[in-house]
C-alpha cells in the first residue's frame, strides 16, 4: 500500500513538473505586462477622488490640492507607454502581412474557388489557368474586396 | 510505513524546490518559457509533497505510534486530541515541517494569485523556492521529524506541561504564519529589483500578503502575551525574553513598512527605503526562528533548543548579503521621481514613525543580542534584563502614540499653519484636559500619565478626522449612517487603520495600567487576612492531591470587598511527577473591566502555610479587547477597494470636461 501511494507520489509530482517541457507548444519567454488603459485609468481616478477628499478635508494645501490635481491630468493624457506602442506595431506588421499574403493568393475564373500556386487547372471545376501575365492572374474575390 | 511515505516526501521537496529555484531563472537566461513555467509548477508540487508529509506526521501523532523519535519524544497516550495536534509544532523537526509547509502552501498560492505579474513571477518564485530549500535541506539531513527509534515505546515522553494551554495552541501557528507570510513581499521585492520594475507594481501586488503576515505576527504577539500572562505566573505578560523580542521585531519593521508603503503609492517617495524595510523584515523573520531553535540565548522557550544555529546564521546572512547586493546595484534605478516638500508634513511624519519603529527594532536587537555580543567581546554573557528595555522603549512608545495621532492630521506635502490650527486645535485641547482631570484624580505615575494624556489626544484625533469626512459625504446629501458607510468602504485602508490604532490605544491603555500594577508577597496561615487595595483575601486552608502525573498543591482564598465576600480563588501550584519534578504555577485570575485580581501560588510549608503573591493589575481586560479591535480593523483594511472600471471613465471623463 505505501510502495504504491510513494510511486503515485513520484508520478502525479514527475508529470506535474515536466509537463510543460514535454509539451512545448506555447514555446518563447513569458510575456511582458501589457497594462491596459483601463487599469491606469482605475489609478488616476483614485489618486483624483483622494486628492479632492483631502483637500476638502483640510489635508491639502489649495496651490497643492491644484498642483498635483495637474501632474494627474498630465500624466493620464500623457502617450501611451512604450511597451503599449511596441505591441500596436507588431499588430499593424502582422496585418500588412496578411493583406500582401491576401493579394497573391489565386483564384479560378470559372467558379471562383482559391486555387493551390502552381495549379494548371481548377481543382474544382478544372477550368484551365490562364498563363503568367494575364490580367485575371491576382484577382481577389468580390466578397472580400472592400475590406480595410 | 507511513513514515516512509514523509520521508520521501521531504527528500522529495527538497529536490522540487531546488528546481523550483532553479528553473525560472534559467528559464528567463536562456528565454525558454516551457522552463520557467515548469519551474512554477515546482512550487505547487512542492506544496503537494509538503501537504503530503505534514499529513503522514499528523497520522504518526495520532495513531501513537511510539516507533517514530518525534513522536515519543513529544506525545504521549494520556494527551488529548487537540494537543497531540498541537505537538505537529512543538518540537524542533516539527515545527520546521511547520515553516516548511506553510511556506509551501503561501508560496503556491502567491503563485497562483499573481500569476498575472508575468515578469515578476518567475523570480518571486525562484526566491521562494530558495527559501523553501533551506529549509527542506534541514528536514532532510539535520532535523526529521520521521526519524525512528531503534526500538518502539511502549509510550511517549509527553508534552511539557507548560506547552499545555490554550494558547500555546494557536501561538506558534499564528506566529509562524507571521514570520513566513512576510516571505511573500520579500519575495516580490527581490523580483521587483531583479526586473527593475522599481515602481509601486510590486507593493500593490503584495498589500493584502504584507497586511495579512502583519495581522498573523500581531496575533503571534497577542497569543503568546496571553500565554505568558496566565501560564507562566510572574504577574505580567512581557519580560523582554529573547524569543519575545524576536518576534518583536519583525513586527516593528513589518509594521514601518505598513506605513512607508503610502508614501511610495501616494507620492512615490521612500522606494529603496521600503525595499530595505521588507528585507529586514524576512531576515528578522528568518531571525526570529532562529533564536527560537538555536538555543544560543536563554529564554522561556528553553524547551526548543537545538545545534541548527550555525545554519540559520549562515542562510541569514546569505539572504542579506544576496537581497542588500542586489539592492546596491539597482540603486540609480530608484531614485524617486518626488522629494520631501517640507518638514512638516504627512510624508515628514510617516518617515519620523518608520524611524522610530526601527530604532526600536534596532535597540530590541541590540538587547537581545547584548549576551552574545558580550560573550565574544569579553568571554562573558551578560544579559540585559527589563530595565533597559523599558528605559528605551517607553520613550520609544509614547513618541510612536503621539505619531499616531499627529500623523493622520497633518496635510500632505505641508502643513500651513491654518491646517495645524484647523486639525490640532480640538484633539489638543482635549487631551490637555484628559491630563488635567487625571492629575486632579490624583495619578503621579509620569509614563502612564503621558500615555493616557497621548491616548485621548489619539482618540480624539481619530473621531475628529473621521467626522470630517463624513460631514464631506454629507454635503453631497448622505445622511450620517450612510456617509459612514460609504466613507469606510471607499477607502478601506485608511478607516481600517484607523480602527487598528484604536485597537493599540487600547492595548497601550492595558500596558500603561499594567505598570500602575500593585503587589504583595505575604506568608498566610490558615485564618488569616491580607488585605491589597480594596480586596481582603482570606486563606481557608490548602492540600495536595495527585492528578494523573501531576502533583497538585492548592491553596483556597476567599476574596471579600468592604465586607462582602466577592468570590473563592484556587491558586495553584502542580509538580509533573514524569518531567523531572516541573514545577508550574497555575494562577487564579478574577477579571473586571476595572483591574485584575491576580493571585500566585509561589509556595505551601510542611505547617500548611501558604506563600501568596497578590497583584491587581488594572485595566489589563482592554489589553485583550484591544486585540479584538485590532482584529475588526485589520478586516476592514483587507475589504478590496470597490471602484469599478465604469465608475472610473465616467468620472475621468467628467474630469477631462
Amino acid at each position: 500500500m505505501e510502495v504504491v501511494v510513494m510511486l503515485l507520489l513520484v508520478g502525479v509530482v514527475g508529470a506535474m513538473i515536466l509537463g510543460p517541457l514535454v509539451r512545448r507548444s506555447q514555446t518563447g519567454a513569458p510575456e511582458a505586462i501589457v497594462r491596459t488603459s483601463a487599469a491606469g485609468g482605475r489609478r488616476a481616478a483614485g489618486v483624483l477622488a483622494d486628492l479632492e477628499f483631502d483637500h476638502a478635508t483640510g489635508k491639502l494645501a489649495d496651490d497643492d490640492y491644484e498642483a498635483l490635481r495637474a501632474q494627474v491630468h498630465a500624466e493620464t493624457a500623457a502617450p501611451e507607454p512604450p511597451v503599449r506602442a511596441a505591441t500596436d506595431r507588431v499588430l499593424d506588421d502582422l496585418e500588412a502581412e496578411i493583406r500582401a499574403a491576401r493579394a497573391l493568393r489565386r483564384f479560378c475564373t470559372g467558379c471562383e474557388a482559391v486555387m493551390p500556386r502552381a495549379a494548371r487547372f481548377c481543382p474544382a471545376c478544372g477550368t484551365p489557368v490562364p498563363p503568367h501575365g494575364s490580367p485575371d492572374d491576382f484577382r481577389g474575390p468580390r466578397t472580400t474586396e472592400g475590406r480595410a | 510505513m507511513i513514515g516512509e511515505i514523509g520521508t520521501l516526501a521531504v527528500m522529495m521537496a527538497l529536490v522540487v524546490s531546488a528546481y523550483g529555484t532553479i528553473m525560472p531563472l534559467l528559464g528567463i537566461a536562456l528565454r525558454r518559457g516551457e522552463f520557467v513555467r515548469s519551474g512554477l509548477r515546482a512550487v505547487y508540487a512542492n506544496a503537494l509533497l509538503l501537504g503530503v508529509a505534514s499529513l503522514a506526521l499528523l497520522q504518526a501523532l495520532l495513531s501513537r505510534d511510539f516507533g517514530n523519535a518525534y513522536v515519543a519524544t513529544y506525545s504521549s497516550r494520556d494527551l488529548g486530541f487537540w494537543y497531540t495536534i498541537s505537538v505537529f509544532w512543538a518540537g524542533q523537526a516539527g515545527s520546521l515541517l511547520f515553516w516548511a509547509v506553510v511556506l509551501a502552501g503561501l508560496s503556491a498560492l502567491a503563485v497562483w494569485r499573481l500569476g498575472r505579474l508575468r515578469e515578476l513571477i518567475p523570480y518571486a518564485a525562484a526566491t521562494l523556492m530558495g527559501t523553501s530549500t533551506f529549509f527542506t535541506m534541514l528536514l532532510t539531513f539535520v532535523s526529521s521529524p520521521f526519524a525512528r527509534l531503534p526500538i518502539a515505546r511502549a509510550d511517549g515522553a509527553g508534552l511539557n506541561p507548560l506547552l499545555q494551554n490554550p494558547g500555546m495552541f494557536f501561538h506558534p501557528p499564528t506566529q509562524y504564519l507571521g514570520y513566513v507570510g512576510t516571505a511573500v513581499p520579500f519575495a516580490f521585492a527581490i523580483a521587483a529589483l531583479a526586473t527593475r520594475r522599481l515602481d509601486d507594481e510590486w507593493i500593490r501586488a503584495t498589500r493584502r500578503w504584507t497586511l495579512g503576515a502583519w495581522f498573523f505576527l500581531s496575533w503571534g504577539l497577542i497569543f503568546g502575551m496571553m500565554w505568558a500572562y496566565v501560564e507562566l505566573g510572574w504577574g505580567g505578560f512581557w519580560a523582554w525574553d529573547p524569543v519575545e523580542n524576536a518576534a518583536l521585531m519583525p513586527w516593528l519593521t513589518a509594521t514601518a513598512f505598513l506605513h512607508s508603503v503610502v508614501i511610495q503609492e501616494k507620492r512615490d517617495l521612500l522606494k529603496v527605503w521600503n525595499v530595505v524595510l521588507i528585507i529586514l523584515t524576512f531576515a528578522l523573520a528568518v531571525f526570529g526562528t532562529f533564536l527560537t531553535r538555536s538555543g544560543v540565548l536563554s529564554s522561556v522557550h528553553a524547551f526548543a533548543t537545538s545545534s541548527l544555529g550555525p545554519l540559520f546564521f549562515v542562510f541569514i546572512l546569505l539572504a542579506l548579503a544576496l537581497s542588500l547586493g542586489l539592492l546596491f546595484s539597482r540603486l540609480p534605478d530608484l531614485h524617486s521621481g518626488a522629494q520631501l516638500d517640507s518638514l512638516v508634513s504627512r510624508e515628514s511624519g510617516f518617515l519620523f514613525n518608520n524611524l522610530i519603529f526601527v530604532g526600536a527594532a534596532f535597540a530590541v536587537f541590540v538587547g537581545t543580542v547584548f549576551p552574545i555580543l558580550s560573550e565574544a567581546v569579553s568571554g562573558m554573557k551578560i544579559s540585559v534584563g527589563p530595565p533597559f528595555f523599558n528605559q528605551v522603549n517607553v520613550p520609544i512608545g509614547l513618541a510612536l502614540l503621539l505619531l499616531m495621532g499627529i500623523c493622520p492630521l497633518l496635510a500632505w506635502r505641508k502643513a500651513s499653519p491654518k491646517n495645524l490650527r484647523r486639525s490640532f486645535f480640538m484633539p489638543g485641547i482635549v487631551g490637555v484636559a484628559g491630563a488635567l482631570l487625571l492629575l486632579a484624580g490624583g495619578f503621579r505615575h509620569p509614563a502612564a500619565l503621558a500615555a493616557y494624556t497621548l491616548c485621548v489626544f489619539v482618540v480624539t484625533a481619530i473621531v475628529q478626522d473621521v467626522h470630517r469626512g463624513v460631514m464631506v459625504r454629507r454635503s453631497h446629501g448622505e445622511s450620517y449612517a450612510a456617509a459612514l458607510g460609504r466613507l469606510a468602504a471607499r477607502n478601506p485602508r485608511r478607516y481600517g487603520g484607523y480602527v487598528v490604532h484604536l485597537g493599540i490605544i487600547l492595548l497601550f491603555a492595558g500596558m500603561a495600567g499594567n505598570a500602575l500594577h500593585t503587589e504583595r508577597d505575604i506568608v498566610l496561615a490558615r485564618g488569616e487576612t491580607v488585605t491589597v487595595n480594596q480586596y481582603t483575601l482570606r486563606y481557608d486552608g490548602g492540600g495536595t492531591h495527585m492528578q494523573g502525573a501531576r502533583l497538585i498543591t492548592e491553596a483556597t482564598l476567599t476574596v471579600f470587598v468592604n465586607g462582602r465576600k466577592l468570590t473563592v480563588m484556587r491558586p495553584q501550584r502542580n509538580v509533573h511527577t514524569q518531567r523531572d519534578e516541573q514545577a508550574m504555577t497555575e494562577v487564579a485570575i478574577r477579571t473586571t473591566p476595572r483591574e485584575d485580581l491576580y493571585v500566585i501560588l509561589s509556595g505551601m510549608g510542611e505547617d500548611g502555610r501558604a506563600n501568596i503573591r497578590v497583584i491587581i493589575n488594572p485595566l489589563m481586560m482592554w489589553m485583550w479587547i484591544g486585540a479584538g479591535v485590532l482584529t475588526v480593523g485589520t478586516l476592514v483594511a483587507f475589504w478590496p477597494q470597490p471602484v469599478t472600471v465604469a465608475q472610473t471613465r465616467s468620472r475621468l471623463v467628467a474630469e477631462a470636461a
